[in-house]
């Protein structure tokens, strides 16, 4: 059966995680994707990786995550045939994703301005750290700028550690791309239905922001600049993260109700608590949190983390574990749905790589390895841009492709 | 409704709550008309603290003000049998359909999927839950610390030393809201006008493992841990600098970057040796990199540095509270905060949609809606259910 997204060509321009986590999932539910590279100015992610100490541009595990099922068009940018076969590219193309600092595209001629000129209906979303237009429209951003610029880092964090810490991961690189995904999709179905084509202008800290409303809502609203909770939560208690038997385990336990406070006396055989009429409410296991914590603790300690789960969970409370990449590789859940897939590819080979999240009960997503560099040169030259052989040759010969 | 969004032809019915309220959120700035459906008591995310002026009230779940913006609502026990006909009614005209509870409990009431395609075959139904609607974990309990620590992400927050760190908010469950609204969007793109809908199944720590750390197990499997190691741990490769009035990040990955790096702080002899213009050996000896560039940002301003390493081209961001990220100049400029006025909290600014549409222009439309604010509107107007009836269902307790 056809993909939903079957039929949509998109026009890649972007590197590092967005963009190409956007395109990807395109991708992956049909769309056409082809990627614009070169072996001179590679995606950054490329250079990522390393196998037996040599780096590869083949093979870097992000690169190899981000990119899986677009195809790869190698292209001389820095010349006028490359940059006009990019644009004879963007002319069969629905949508162009990018996310290059504003004067890159513009130095191509192929910024939402110029492509209009000659592609009326386009589709074309620009995603940059800061967003255009303002003082630092024009700035350069990545990743790691984006959770301490828009205050993510400054929050994550236990009261009392020393400096802002936060986390390895650089959010929101991998899910501003899901919601640059919503508009492009939106605007694609406005376009069937006025053929009108728009410029979309994501802020990539501005996408993290949004996943923080309730929290600038303190500010804005109350007045007050939010601090560190550390694994506090308002609506539960005790919630948190507790060490358990071995190195570095940890269990999560949240009593979101007070039927999940009643089970918890009765999973860890605390009648006195069961009893304590101060304990009966939110309020007042708020106000003990910390006495709970250490008492939890002595329990925890002395079992393994998934064995806590596995305790707390027949009792219906909400409960688990901290999982590193180990546990997931072993996690008989994942398993059973399928939440990490294997993917074979001629230079990295056989890794394991994470399912779409994204699960139809009728399409399904078709998950296909990232590319080598310009593995689909040839083929995008001739059966979407319709060049001859002859000519795809002395385009070779002048490194504007295939460079 | 008229709204300017490019989704306002559709109508979404939203019964989600902590783990999709976002993505119906983004789904409602794109001009989508959803449609909050809310126990008559009130939905349990309206006693989400902190509340406006800390006053606690169903109305004034700063939470339930932020995530219903732009959103109707109306009351509707759906655990009645009237309640269920009105639900199937309002199936019958809409698109979408989300809902967050226990696997199986939508079809004990005849409201699963399939029940409603027999209604409305182009529905498009939108699950989510902790574990997914299938697997042995399918009927455990989950929340939103249990999401961040199932999705790996927590492994890598905090100090190694220290209990790992959970997110300031519930940031595992919005990776499923996000996914779920991503979803939606490309069903309903392939569904068009006449196609047949689908049944998404949005597991949480699926979407929180692709949401936040996808790269988590191919890096063990690649064997490039950063530093090292059999997987990622907490604090690793993270260039955070103490300077003169707060903190700054650094990030560099890109041959010239380095360079700038090196010009910003007065290319230092250490770094002559050609092993330092390897990135995988400067995040590997991050440490070293970290005394080199302490004695020069000490001394500066956040904002100096900001300025400095742009001119560079290298990007340096100061570590912003929210307040200073609400206040920044690119923030203003953009209009990033917009107000909205509700009856009883008042006008305040709200984040609003974290992009542009030039050619739809999305904006804060309405507040969040009072408990039941749109019961009438919904029930008497547009399902034209007679007076009688509807006072027959509130002295009920329906709606």
């Amino acid at each position: 059966m056809s993909l939903p997204l079957e039929g949509i060509r998109v026009a890649h321009l972007g590197q590092g995680a967005v963009i190409p986590e956007l395109c990807r999932v395109m991708a992956e539910f049909g769309a056409e994707v082809i990627k614009v590279e070169s072996q001179v100015y590679p995606d950054f992610m490329r250079r990522g990786g390393r196998l037996d100490g040599e780096p590869n541009l083949n093979n870097s595990a992000g690169y190899n995550e981000a990119n899986r099922n677009v195809k790869s068009f190698a292209v001389n940018l820095r010349s006028e045939e490359g940059l006009s076969l990019v644009r004879d590219l963007v002319k069969v193309s629905d949508v162009v994703a990018e996310n290059n600092r504003a004067y890159v595209t513009r130095s191509w001629g192929l910024d939402y301005d110029s492509v209009k000129e000659f592609k009326s209906d386009i589709v074309y979303i620009s995603s940059n750290g800061f967003g255009r237009g303002g003082p630092a429209g024009e700035f350069a951003a990545f990743g790691p700028n984006l959770a301490p610029y828009l205050g993510l880092n400054y929050l994550w964090g236990h009261p009392d550690d020393v400096e802002p810490m936060g986390a390895t991961i650089n959010h929101p690189d991998h899910i501003a791309g899901k919601v640059g995904l919503m508009a492009v999709l939106a605007a694609l179905d406005h376009r069937n239905r006025t053929g009108e084509g728009q410029f979309i202008d994501m802020s990539q800290a501005e996408a993290g922001a949004s996943m923080l409303g309730e929290r600038f809502l303190e500010y804005t609203v109350n007045g007050h600049d939010p601090k560190p909770r550390g694994n506090d939560a308002p609506y539960a208690s005790p919630n948190g993260v507790y060490p358990c038997k071995g190195e570095d385990r940890w269990c999560v336990i949240s009593v979101m109700t007070d039927q999940h406070w009643v089970s918890l006396c009765e999973a860890m055989d605390r009648e006195d608590w069961k009893k304590d009429s101060e304990l009966n409410e939110l309020s007042g296991r708020l106000n003990r949190r910390d006495e709970l914590n250490q008492e939890i603790t002595k329990w925890t300690i002395e079992l393994e983390p998934e064995r806590v789960m596995e305790i707390l969970q027949s009792y219906r409370i909400p409960s688990g574990y901290v999982q590193n990449s180990l546990d997931h590789l072993a996690d008989p859940h994942l398993k059973e749905r399928g939440g990490y897939i294997e993917l074979d590819h001629p230079v990295a080979g056989v890794h394991t790589y994470p399912g779409n999240p994204i699960r139809f009960s009728r399409s399904k997503a078709i998950i296909d390895r990232a590319p080598l560099i310009g593995e689909h040169t040839y083929d995008v030259c001739r059966d979407v841009l319709g060049i001859s052989d002859s000519e795809i040759e002395r385009l070779t010969e002048l490194k504007s492709i295939g460079y | 409704m008229t709204t300017n969004g490019p989704l306002s032809r559709y109508r979404v019915l939203d019964l989600s709550d902590m783990k999709a309220d976002l993505g119906t959120l983004y789904l409602a700035h794109l001009g989508a008309d959803v449609i909050r459906i809310e126990p008559p008591e009130g939905h349990s995310t309206r006693w989400i603290p902190p509340f406006a002026g800390n006053i606690p009230n169903v109305e004034r779940s700063l939470y339930y003000l932020y995530r219903n913006v732009n959103k109707r609502g109306i009351t509707l026990d759906i655990e009645t049998s009237e309640g269920q006909e009105i639900l199937k009614r309002l199936v019958k005209t809409s698109d979408v359909i989300v809902e967050c509870f226990q696997p199986g409990y939508l079809n004990s009431l005849g409201l699963g999927y399939s029940n409603l395609k027999q209604i409305n075959p182009k529905i498009i139904m939108a699950s989510v839950t902790d574990w997914g609607q299938s697997g042995p974990r399918r009927n455990f309990e989950g929340s939103p610390i249990v999401a961040m620590a199932m999705s790996g992400a927590m492994q890598v927050a905090g100090f190694q030393d220290k209990a790992p760190s959970d997110a300031p908010n519930a940031m595992a469950y919005d990776m499923a809201a996000v996914y779920a609204g991503t979803g939606i969007m490309i069903a309903l793109y392939g569904r068009g006008d006449d196609g047949e809908g689908e049944w998404l199944d949005i597991s949480v720590q699926e979407a929180g493992i692709a949401g936040l750390f996808p790269w988590s197990v191919p890096m063990t499997t690649y064997g490039t841990v950063p530093g090292g190691g059999d997987f990622p741990v907490r604090g690793a490769s993270m260039l955070i600098y103490q300077c003169k009035d707060g903190y700054v990040k650094i990030a560099g990955n890109v041959p010239r970057h380095w360079e700038a790096q090196k010009e910003l702080i007065g290319k230092p002899d250490i770094f002559e040796d050609e092993a330092w213009d390897d990135n995988v050996f400067r995040r590997d000896n991050a440490d070293v990199m970290r005394i080199a560039y302490e004695e020069y940002i000490q001394d500066r301003t956040m904002q100096e540095l900001f300025d400095a390493g742009q001119e560079l081209g290298l990007p340096i961001t100061p570590l912003q509270s929210l307040g200073s990220f609400a206040e920044s100049p690119q923030t203003k400029s953009r209009e990033f905060f917009q107000p909205v006025n509700h009856q009883l909290v008042g006008e305040y600014d709200y984040p609003g949609p974290p992009l542009r549409m030039m050619g739809t222009p999305l904006s804060l439309r309405k507040s969040a809606p009072l408990l039941g604010e749109d019961n009438y509107e919904i029930y008497s107007v547009e399902l034209e259910i007679n007076d009688d009836e509807l006072n027959n269902l509130k002295s009920k307790g329906v709606i």
